[in-house]
């Protein structure tokens, strides 16, 4: 019985299938067209602001970059790690994209310092840096290079530090590095907050000098001392 | 007319005496003054001691570890007998810092190559031991290791706790004290490299703070610290299993009696240190300032400097055999010294 109901719909169905299905397209009269010349100047800056953003690690998909052969994006997708893996060594994060698109798009990457870097990791990123030129020997890759020395050269000047790069890519390439002295005084903030510290630090102490007559509550637990609190840059979690 | 030629000449002749009367008046110190980073110290006590007791009646030369970055800006700082005469490095001297020389006045710049400095891990022949990596001995040798997001004390025991396919030996390692030059390169090398991805390592952003938290080895007893040259009679005496921390120097010299594990998939050898495809090795720079050599007209600032360049590249020093052997050194390749020597003896500039 049940197998005779199964039968059943499968028969009714068919002409339902069929009618579903799409009418065969019809015949296009007109012969085929070549495609418009890709030559002119607004399809040459497409390519090179797709090519640069992946070179940089800024993939947007665009139309030009899908349509790549997927070799070539294999290549960008390496280059674009290469560098942003060469910054991060040299210690420095990718903070901020920005991005405008208007008659003169524009393109702005800052990174930020994610830690200092000993004497060690300065030999590293030579010899990282040196192997990268010698299996990436375009000019994207020297570029990249190029920006990652000046990063590293700047951090070298001693008594400064290089807080923040700003690699602009449109409308004009730059570089900008934001040096500040090693030794800034702190901010009103900071200062504020260290004060406060401080003042929490000489009320513990002055709590945990005081005896329990009465059965007082105090903050000295049996056998210990508490221990002074440390200002929060010497917390180094 | 004749009055004025004279006036001429006369105003020639003391302009051209000026600045030789007071770099004359600059002079003198009676002795060599070295600045170093902290991977070369001991190479630049050894080449201290050796040219004082190769030159007769030569003041022992001041050797100073500043750091590779205060050691740059002290050499940079200027001409003068306040300033040092030599630095020694690990790295080649970056173009920022060539350019702030060149501001500061030091533009004659002479620069050789010492040889190379390479560390291996060993163990005794006849013990296999495979590769390892250089994460896996700082995961082994590190006294803390990182536990979410805080530092616990390293408790592991044998090699197969740190990684598949490796034995289970216990972790007994030996490693050069501390300050010798092997040591200084396993630190920079090996224990930061093996640290150098650690998450939790990457987030500390005081470097000091984190190279500290990267090299100091634990102190359980599975780390034993021995003097530099005594490590290979030490590992040949120690129980079965352990391995110890050599310079490519020692391994060479142990008469086979010593194996070297491959480190991060490379094994050691003259032809991987030389091309720097085995990464724990480094070249060793030394600049000179050719303005502070004193000349026969009493201008500079030290005599030596000259016969400092001289023996540091000779074949006694860094050839094959040589003294600077015993602070790990590598040499170069024969045609390699024999161009340094060469750049040594004529005094040539630095090209940039």
């Amino acid at each position: 019985m049940l197998a005779k109901a199964i039968a059943v719909s499968a028969l009714l169905a068919l002409p339902c299938i069929a009618l579903a299905q799409p009418a065969p397209p019809a015949v296009i009269p007109a012969p085929l067209q070549d495609l418009p010349s890709d030559d002119g100047v607004m399809a040459r800056a497409e390519r090179l602001w797709s090519g640069v953003m992946d070179s940089f690690g800024i993939g947007f998909g665009t139309g030009s970059s899908i349509a790549r052969g997927h070799a070539m994006a294999n290549a960008h997708q390496q280059a674009r790690s290469d560098f942003a893996w060469l910054m991060d060594i040299a210690g420095y994060k990718l903070k901020e994209i920005e991005s405008s698109i208007s008659l003169l798009p524009s393109l702005s990457l800052t990174f930020g310092q994610a830690r200092e870097l000993t004497e060690a990791d300065r030999d590293y990123v030579e010899r990282m840096l040196e192997r990268h030129a010698r299996r990436n020997p375009g000019p994207i890759s020297a570029l990249q290079r190029t920006i990652v020395r000046g990063v590293m050269d700047a951090g070298e000047l001693g008594s400064f530090a290089v807080d923040k790069v700003e690699v602009d890519l449109f409308p004009l390439p730059r570089v900008k590095f934001q040096l500040s002295p090693a030794d800034a005084p702190l901010g009103v903030e900071a200062s504020r907050i260290l004060r406060a510290i401080d003042r929490l630090n000489q009320r513990v102490q002055a709590m945990a000098r005081q005896g329990a007559p009465g059965g007082r509550q105090t903050l000295e637990l049996p056998g210990s001392t508490p221990a002074p609190l440390l200002p929060a840059n010497a917390i180094h979690h | 007319m004749r009055h004025l030629v004279f006036g001429l000449v006369a105003g020639l002749l003391l302009l051209g005496g000026g600045p030789a009367a007071a770099q004359g008046a600059m002079t003198l110190r009676d002795r060599l003054v070295i600045v170093t980073s902290s991977a070369t110290v001991g190479l630049g006590e050894l080449l201290a001691r050796s040219f004082a007791e190769r030159f007769e009646g030569v003041s022992l030369p001041q050797a100073t570890r500043l750091g590779s970055v205060r050691a740059m800006e002290a050499f940079c700082a200027g001409i003068g007998p306040q300033t040092p005469d030599i630095l020694l490095l690990t790295r080649r001297l970056p173009r920022a810092v060539v350019e702030s020389c060149a501001a500061n006045g030091v533009r004659d710049i002479v620069e050789v190559q010492l040889g190379l400095g390479a560390v291996v891990l060993a163990a005794r022949r006849g013990e296999p031991m495979p590769g390892l990596t250089s994460r896996q001995v700082y995961e082994a040798l590190a006294a803390e290791r990182t536990v979410d997001e805080e530092f616990v004390p390293n408790t592991a025991r044998f090699w197969s706790d740190l990684g598949p396919g490796l034995p289970r030996n216990e972790i007994r390692v030996i490693l050069p004290v501390a300050g010798s030059g092997p040591r200084a390169l396993f630190d920079d090398l090996v224990m930061e490299a093996g640290c150098r991805y650690v998450r939790d390592i990457r987030l500390l952003f005081e470097a000091a703070y984190r190279r500290a938290k990267c090299i100091t080895a634990r102190t359980d007893g599975r780390v034993m610290d021995v003097h530099a040259d005594q490590v290979t009679a030490a590992l040949l005496a120690a129980p079965p299993g352990t391995l110890a921390v050599v310079s490519y120097d020692q391994l060479a010299t142990s008469g086979g009696n010593l194996v070297a594990l491959p480190l991060d998939a490379i094994a050691p050898s003259i032809a991987a240190i030389g091309s720097l495809d085995y990464e724990q090795a480094r070249t060793f720079f030394l600049y000179a300032k050719r303005q502070h050599s004193r000349n026969q007209q009493g201008v500079g600032v030290v005599r030596g400097i000259h016969e400092f360049l001289v023996e540091s590249t000779s074949e006694h020093a860094g050839g094959p055999g040589g003294y600077l052997a015993s602070a790990g050194l590598v040499p170069l390749v024969p045609a390699e010294r024999a161009a340094q020597r060469r750049i040594a003896e004529q005094a040539r500039l630095m090209s940039r």
